[in-house]
Parts: C-alpha cells; sequence; structure tokens
C-alpha cells in the first residue's frame, strides 16, 4: 500500500450522514477525507424523495430531497471532501493504527487506508417477504424506496392502483410519491389500530388523497401469477377478510440499519436494533471506526442523521489527535416494551454530547409512561410521556443525566418503562 | 401447411426437459426444446431444495432411485465442465425420539441397497460436535456425506443453454393445444401453429399427465404437492454446516434445514396436496408452521432476519415412482412425475432416453464440433466475475456493482440481457445473476436494473413490470 492512498478520514456512504461527516472532518486543517458512495452520484436517500422539508435542522432551511443531496455534496466538495462513486465498499479492517478499506469499482480492486473509519451506509425498508406476507410472487410489490426511485430517478410510473401497507411517515410519503405520478391510492393498511404517524398526518392525507387507511388489518394473501391483480387483508378484530384490487402494493416503513458491511467487518452489533454498536462520540468498539446515521438506527430524518454525521466528523478529528479520551463504555439495556436505544452505549462521564444524539423505539404504544433509567440502583433519569408509539422518534435527553460514582466493571444502565395502572 | 419439422420434439423446459435437450444436443439430430413459458427452468424447477441427493433414501428397485444415482454422478460429472456450483456439505439425519432412533439401522441398509455406503451413525455426542445449534434433545443421527447442495437456476440453464448453442431450437412460449398423429409424425398444434416431429417426449413436469392424454394414454394424473421455503439471512449461514434432515415419513421427507449456493440458509419444504397447478402461494398457515418446526430444530436460526419466502409444487402423482414410459409404438417417450428429485435425476433421465433412442428407430451420431457452455459462477463459494481483479481489468462494468446485497455487476446484468439465452423476464435476471434476490429484494437496484433491462432487452418498462399486456405470457 503506497501512502498515495493513505487518507486521513474514509467515510463509507454519501447521503446525508455521510456527507455532513466528511464535510466537519475536512475542515480540521490538513486532514484528508474521502468519501465512498456505490451510487452513480453522493446524496443518498434525499436524491429520490422528492418531498420538501429537508435540511430544517442541520442547514436551517426547508430543501426538496434532490436539492438537499446536492446542497450537501457541494458542501463537502467545497469543504475538500474527494467523493469516489461507483464505488463498493465490501469490508473494513484494522492493522496497528490503519484502517484498511476494501473496495471495487471499474477502476478494479482496490485496498485504502485510513487512520479512521466513519460508516454511513444507512438503512433501508423492511421487504414483504421479511414481514412474512403471504401469497404469491407477482410483479408489482415494492418499497416505498423503490417506487420513489422509479418515479424521480427513472421517471417510469411503476403500477395504476396502489395499497400502501404500513403507515409510518414514509408511508404518507409514498402517498405523495403515488399522487404526484399519477396513480391511484386504493387503500392503507395498518396491522395495529392506531396510524405510527401522526394523527393530524393520516387524518388529513385520507380526505386529500381519498384513501382510506384500514387499521386492524393485515394483509393475508398476495394475488396475481404474474402482475399483481390484488390482496386480501383480514381485519384482526372481526376476522373479516376482504379483497383489493390493486396492482402496486407499496410495503413501507420498518426499516433496518444496512449493517452488512459492519457485520462483514466484524463490527459489535446491538442486536436488539441489529445496528452498529456505538457510544456517545459514535465511536464503535473497534479502534478508529465510527459510525453515524441510520445505520445506528433505522430511519431518522435526514437532517438528524446529518447532525449525527457532524458529530461524528468532529470525534474523527478528535481521535485524530489523540484527544478521543480512553472512554468507560457503559452499556444501556432496555427492557420491553422498549425496543432499544440508540448508540447503544454511553461514555461516562457524560460531558457535552448533542441532545439529538439518542433515541430510542417502543415494541407497542403505551400511554401515560414513564421512562426510568437507572444505574448502579439510582435513578439516573425519569420521564413521563404522554402516548408512546412504535416506529416514532423518542428522544432521550442522555446529555442531561448525571451518572454516579463508579459502578462495577460490569454494570449496566437499565432502561425501563414504568406504565400507570 | 409450412410446419417446423424435428426429428424430436421435447416437450417442457423445466430441468428435466433441459437435461434432455442438453444429451439430444450431442447427436445429428433435429431437436426442439418447447416450453408454454418464456423461459426455461422457471416454474417447479426454480423453487425446491436445491439439493442434490445421492438418492440414499430412495426406496429401493424403483426407477427413481436408479436414475438419481445415475444423475447424481453424472450432474458432479458436467458440473465442472458447465460451471455449476456445487458444495459437498453432507446431510445429518437426526432421530429426535426412541421411534426414529431404531429407524436409524434400516436407514442405513436401505441406503446400501441403494448403493451410497458412506453413511455413518453419530451419537448425540458426535451430533452436537458437527452441528453446535441444534436444539437439544437429539437422540443420535446418520451423516451422509455425498448430500450436496447447488443452484437451481444455473442447472436448467446451462443445459439448455448448451442446447442451444449447439443447433437445439428453443420454442419458447409456445402453448401445446392437441397432438396428432399423421402417418409416423406427431403434429403439435400450438399457439405458435403447428410443429412437427417424428419422437416426442413429455417432460412437462405438472402438466405431463395432460400431455400424455393428448397422446392417448390415461394412466397417471398430477396432483401437485406444494412446498412453502422461508431463506433466512447470510448471516445465519454459520449457523449450521451440515443440511439437516428430519427421519423421513411415508408421506414426506420432512422440514429440513440446508444451507444455500448463494450463502443463505433455507427452511422447508411444507407438503400440501393442492388442486391448482398454478397456486405457488405461501399461505399464512404454512409460514407460521415452518417458523415453529424451525424453532424446534434449531432456535438460533429464527431468530435472524428473513430474506425471503417462496413455495413451489412437486409434480406428484397417484403413483410413487417416476412415470417413465418409453412407447416405441407410439414414437412417444413419456418422463411424468417427476417428483422432488428431479434436478438430482435430471442428467440419468437424459441418459436413459438416450440409451433407448435406437429402439425408435434414431441413429446416434455425435455431432461434430460440440461445445460445452460454462456458466459464469453466481454462487457465494466460487468466485465471482467482480471478486477478479483480471476480469474487471479487461471489463471495467464487471466491478461496477448494480444489486449490492447480491454484489451483482452491471456486465452480469447485460450479459443475461444476451447471448444464446437471454432472460426475457426480471425473473429471469434474477436466476441468471442472483440480482434482487438478497436481504433487500431489489429495494436499492430494482428501478436501475429495470431501466438497465429495458435497454438491452428492447422491452419497455411497463413490460418489464409486467404493466402493458407482455407479447408473450411469462
Amino acid at each position: 500500500m503506497s501512502s498515495a492512498t493513505h487518507w486521513d478520514i474514509i467515510v463509507v456512504g454519501g447521503g446525508p450522514a455521510g456527507l455532513s461527516a466528511a464535510m466537519v472532518a475536512a475542515k480540521r486543517p490538513g486532514t484528508r477525507v474521502l468519501v465512498f458512495e456505490r451510487e452513480e452520484a453522493a446524496g443518498g436517500i434525499p436524491r429520490h424523495c422528492d418531498h420538501t422539508g429537508w435540511g430544517l435542522r442541520d442547514l436551517r432551511w426547508s430543501y426538496s430531497g434532490p436539492s438537499y443531496a446536492r446542497r450537501l455534496t457541494k458542501l463537502a466538495v467545497d469543504a475538500g471532501v474527494h467523493i469516489l462513486t461507483d464505488t463498493t465498499v465490501r469490508k473494513v479492517e484494522s492493522s496497528g493504527e490503519d484502517r484498511i478499506v476494501h473496495t471495487v469499482s471499474p477502476r478494479g480492486i482496490q485496498s485504502y487506508t485510513a487512520s479512521a473509519v466513519i460508516l454511513a451506509t444507512g438503512c433501508r425498508e423492511s421487504t414483504r417477504h421479511s414481514l412474512l406476507l403471504p401469497g404469491k410472487r407477482p410483479l408489482g410489490v415494492f418499497n416505498t424506496g423503490t417506487l420513489q426511485q422509479f418515479v424521480h430517478l427513472k421517471r417510469i410510473v411503476p403500477g395504476t392502483v396502489a395499497v400502501v401497507f404500513g403507515s409510518e411517515h414514509v408511508a404518507f410519503s409514498a402517498v405523495m410519491t403515488l399522487n404526484k405520478a399519477g396513480m391511484k391510492i386504493a387503500a392503507m393498511v395498518e396491522p395495529d389500530g392506531y396510524p405510527h404517524s401522526f394523527l393530524p398526518v393520516s387524518w388529513s392525507f385520507e380526505r386529500w388523497y381519498g384513501f382510506r387507511l384500514l387499521l386492524n388489518c393485515r394483509i393475508v394473501n398476495i394475488h396475481g401469477n404474474h402482475r399483481l391483480t390484488g390482496i386480501t387483508v383480514e381485519d384482526t378484530t372481526t376476522n373479516r377478510r376482504t379483497d383489493l384490487a390493486c396492482d402496486t402494493l407499496i410495503v413501507s416503513g420498518a426499516f433496518k440499519p444496512e449493517i452488512t458491511l459492519a457485520v462483514e467487518s466484524n463490527l459489535p452489533i446491538d442486536p436488539a436494533a441489529d445496528s452498529v454498536l456505538a457510544d456517545s462520540f459514535l465511536h464503535t468498539e473497534r479502534k478508529g471506526i465510527f459510525a453515524c446515521g441510520n445505520v445506528l438506527h433505522g430511519a431518522e430524518t435526514g437532517d438528524i442523521a446529518a447532525l449525527e454525521g457532524r458529530w461524528a466528523g468532529v470525534q474523527a478529528g478528535r481521535y485524530l489527535d489523540n484527544r478521543l479520551s480512553e472512554p468507560r463504555r457503559v452499556r444501556i439495556e432496555c427492557a420491553a416494551p422498549i425496543a432499544w436505544i440508540s448508540p447503544g452505549n454511553v461514555i461516562a462521564p457524560i460531558l457535552d454530547i448533542p441532545s439529538f444524539l439518542y433515541t430510542m423505539r417502543v415494541t407497542r404504544r403505551i400511554r401515560n409512561a414513564t421512562v426510568v433509567a437507572r444505574f448502579g440502583g439510582e435513578t439516573v433519569w425519569k420521564k413521563r410521556y404522554g402516548t408512546l408509539t412504535p416506529h416514532r422518534r423518542i428522544a432521550v435527553p442522555v446529555h442531561t443525566w448525571t451518572l454516579g460514582a463508579d459502578p462495577g466493571r460490569n454494570d449496566m444502565i437499565r432502561l425501563s418503562i414504568e406504565e400507570a395502572a | 401447411m409450412n410446419a417446423k419439422q424435428y426429428d424430436i420434439v421435447v416437450v417442457g423446459a423445466g430441468v428435466v426437459g433441459c437435461a434432455i435437450a442438453f444429451e439430444l444436443s450431442r447427436f445429428n439430430l433435429r431437436v426442439a426444446l418447447l416450453d408454454s413459458r418464456s423461459d426455461v427452468g422457471s416454474v417447479t424447477s426454480k423453487a425446491n431444495s436445491a439439493i442434490l441427493h445421492t438418492g440414499f433414501d430412495a426406496t429401493s428397485d424403483t426407477i427413481e432411485s436408479a436414475l438419481v444415482r445415475k444423475g447424481y454422478q453424472r450432474f458432479h460429472h458436467w458440473s465442472s465442465i458447465l460451471g455449476l456450483p456445487i458444495e459437498k456439505v453432507g446431510g445429518l439425519l437426526i432421530a429426535w425420539d426412541e421411534e426414529q432412533l431404531v429407524s436409524l439401522p434400516g436407514i442405513v441398509e436401505k441406503a446400501k441397497k441403494n448403493g451410497v455406503t458412506d453413511l455413518t451413525v453419530e451419537s448425540p455426542e458426535s451430533v452436537y460436535a458437527l452441528e453446535p445449534q441444534l436444539s437439544p434433545g437429539a437422540l443420535g443421527g446418520i451423516r451422509i456425506p455425498g448430500e450436496s447442495i447447488t443452484c437451481t437456476f444455473t442447472a436448467p440453464l446451462a443445459f439448455a443453454t448448451t442446447a442451444v448453442r449447439n443447433g437445439v431450437e428453443w420454442l419458447k412460449g409456445t402453448h401445446v393445444h392437441r397432438v396428432h398423429k399423421m402417418d409416423t409424425r406427431h403434429q403439435l398444434q400450438t399457439s405458435r401453429g403447428i410443429v412437427d416431429c417424428r419422437i416426442l417426449i413429455n417432460a412437462a413436469g405438472l402438466f405431463s399427465d395432460e400431455i400424455d392424454r393428448m397422446l392417448g394414454f390415461d394412466r397417471f394424473t398430477v396432483s401437485p404437492r406444494k412446498g412453502e421455503f422461508v431463506v433466512f439471512d447470510k448471516r445465519a449461514r454459520s449457523l449450521l454446516s451440515h443440511i439437516i434432515l428430519p427421519v423421513p415419513t411415508k408421506k414426506t421427507k420432512g422440514v429440513l434445514i440446508a444451507p444455500t449456493v448463494y450463502g443463505n440458509v433455507l427452511l422447508g419444504p411444507t407438503a400440501d396436496n393442492i388442486q391448482d397447478k398454478s397456486d405457488s402461494s405461501t399461505t399464512v398457515e404454512g409460514l407460521s408452521n415452518l417458523m415453529s418446526k424451525g424453532t424446534r430444530l434449531m432456535p438460533a436460526l429464527l431468530k435472524m432476519p428473513i430474506t425471503t419466502t417462496y413455495a413451489g409444487l412437486r409434480a406428484a402423482t397417484e403413483n410413487s415412482d417416476y412415470q417413465l414410459f418409453f412407447e416405441p409404438q407410439a414414437s412417444y417417450i413419456c418422463v411424468g412425475g417427476v417428483r422432488s428429485t428431479g434436478m438430482s435425476s435430471s442428467l440419468g433421465i437424459a441418459e436413459a432416453v438416450r440409451e433407448r433412442l435406437p429402439d425408435f428407430g434414431i441413429t446416434l451420431e455425435p455431432k461434430p464440433g460440440w461445445i460445452a457452455h460454462r456458466m459464469s459462477n453466481i454462487a457465494e463459494s466460487f468466485e465471482r466475475p467482480s471478486q477478479s481483479s483480471e476480469r474487471i481489468g479487461l471489463h471495467p462494468e464487471y466491478g461496477r456493482i448494480v444489486c449490492h446485497c447480491e454484489q451483482v455487476s452491471l456486465r452480469e446484468i447485460k450479459q443475461a440481457c444476451s447471448g444464446p439465452l437471454p432472460a426475457t423476464n426480471l425473473d429471469g435476471i434474477r436466476r441468471r445473476t442472483r440480482a434482487m434476490l438478497g436481504r433487500c429484494q431489489g429495494f436499492y437496484c430494482m428501478a436501475n436494473i429495470v431501466d438497465i433491462c429495458s435497454n438491452n432487452l428492447e422491452m419497455s418498462a411497463e413490460s418489464l413490470l409486467g404493466m402493458a399486456d407482455p407479447k408473450e405470457k411469462a
């Protein structure tokens, strides 16, 4: 490996998190930063999310997805970041103080070395199969991300009448894309008894776009030998089955962190979130390897991913300066119905970490819940929430916590919920 | 009438029909391979457990047992020439109760009769040493070293591509309505006109009974048996090294756990007798049965993410053996009722057919200049094009990854759109490259692939997505 290929920081993934991390890292004097992006252009998911509202918290402006993607790319390039597109990273290894990044691209199979690596590989939606939606396998079953790529990147209208499965925020983004493409929305189907997005959103979308949100409904069959012809849904409260005619089924949400590279690189994985395990500095448990954005937790909005990216970029710079203190890592363990918290580790003592950093999810809807964090027998933090809804961001103000004196070596912070009787 | 004339027409381009066409392509004969589908291997041959069976557990002295044994050897022989990926992972049959435990010696004896002599009986300790992730409670087992896994997509494609490259005509999208006997020849009335041949070979799988009746016979009925499968993420691959088999019952071989050559793990199949030959749907009940069976066999597996689910049909009949009939009087060969062992026996069946052709007045002269078509590797444990610096150096598009989960390059997608047997739809792209078959099932790459294919297949994106009426029934 010649020194010509040595970089200070290599970022894997050129979406909002990766570009923001790279931009901030490149502002450290003399720092050479390289971003690998596997698609033909940097920008990530916003490239094909043609609705507005991107960039509010990081750039303090409301952009459309594609213009946000272009803006972040420009900011990174202007800061001196090198971006290599069409390049897939297969593995990250460590060798002494160096990280070795193995890539494949039309240029060939190449390895690059860096002092620090930041993983920003994003997330994807759950597939019809991973959700065990039964039936045939006709054409016309897509995720929202695929629908948006068809419509906004390829100018292909992939169907005529759609049913949307799921009711997270992204399901409503799917509705907007379907509408923009001139497709009809037959219904939105949600297995739970409440929409996972905000009630005013679902209420107004139903009326504005003229579809029904079918709650307590699960998909029990998918029809069509060649192209989708319809689905059968079952009302789980009455067991009544209804056929819905449609040629498109959009399976939305239930985001999964894209941890393939992390797994290939033997990084510790948080089994609860199936995400990369990181700490308050977004440092993973492998020295010099950081992670930021949706690979940590599934989909947050682009601006949150970007802010996490900036934080990771700053910390990677501190790592290069040898100023990232040798941490005392404390694991946060979640008790049901808390699904997970991300990042999964806390560096003690807690100093100056940003307020947006820690987020958790619940597995079911809970009303009048008190979330409690305990450490070494002491209550560290306690907060009452009116309603907690699955798949929705629940910010956890870890930056306000004070961890008590030196606990036992294997002590964890235990996060649990006390429900009102 | 201006009919296409052949010496031999093979009806049905599943793995068996393709293997027969492959075999016949080696001789100076005018042969056609015909199927109602637009692509080969696109019905039962694509959706099964992808196991290359030794035939250790076949009922002795049956046609099936002899042909599986022969087919297994020939498949291994041709695999290195045609580039068929095989992993000889071995099978491990587990006894979970006393009754199953006492049946083990009988299974070993039967295997010996079937010519499979390298089985070993394993103690519970050695079972867990071989497969530490198995649920507790195994009382013993049998190891069958020869049981192998292979690629069900590549095999029919390799056979058919070689056949077509050596002069076999591929009559795709051709539905047989009727068969007339005209003097000594068959006239097939098809959706694409008359096809005329001297000898008809029926390898129509699920529809072999219907073709058989068109020839004036009435001797078996295909009643499909559906098998549902769940495929787990590649992270599950390290959980096991063998094909984990249950003790077979009279009715079914039971639910197994097997590694796949793509680096995943599959769980299945269920076994449900159904009526509708097109019913390849997974069901609420089937999938939940599999999940609970899987939990009982290997709890750690069920914690892994699911990559895909599918169902396939086996062309079962009321008879337990293959429906192999040679009718020299009628110039007709029936290869019906080939059930779950079809891929294993395919080259055995092809050889059996070839050996009997002289009885039909066919002279087998080897074709000069015959060439085997070597397939591009899509299996995980062998080198893929995008892993080869040399190939990327020659063709940089081998380094441009399009399907990220399965690491399929742009050049592989384009190649699947060309050549002697190009893909005709997205499913054909999947089977030729593995693209869109990974953990994201096309989330990242489907739009891109539709775009690439519409430029390289001269099909509109809408048609690829099954919206406009496709030119042919896929």
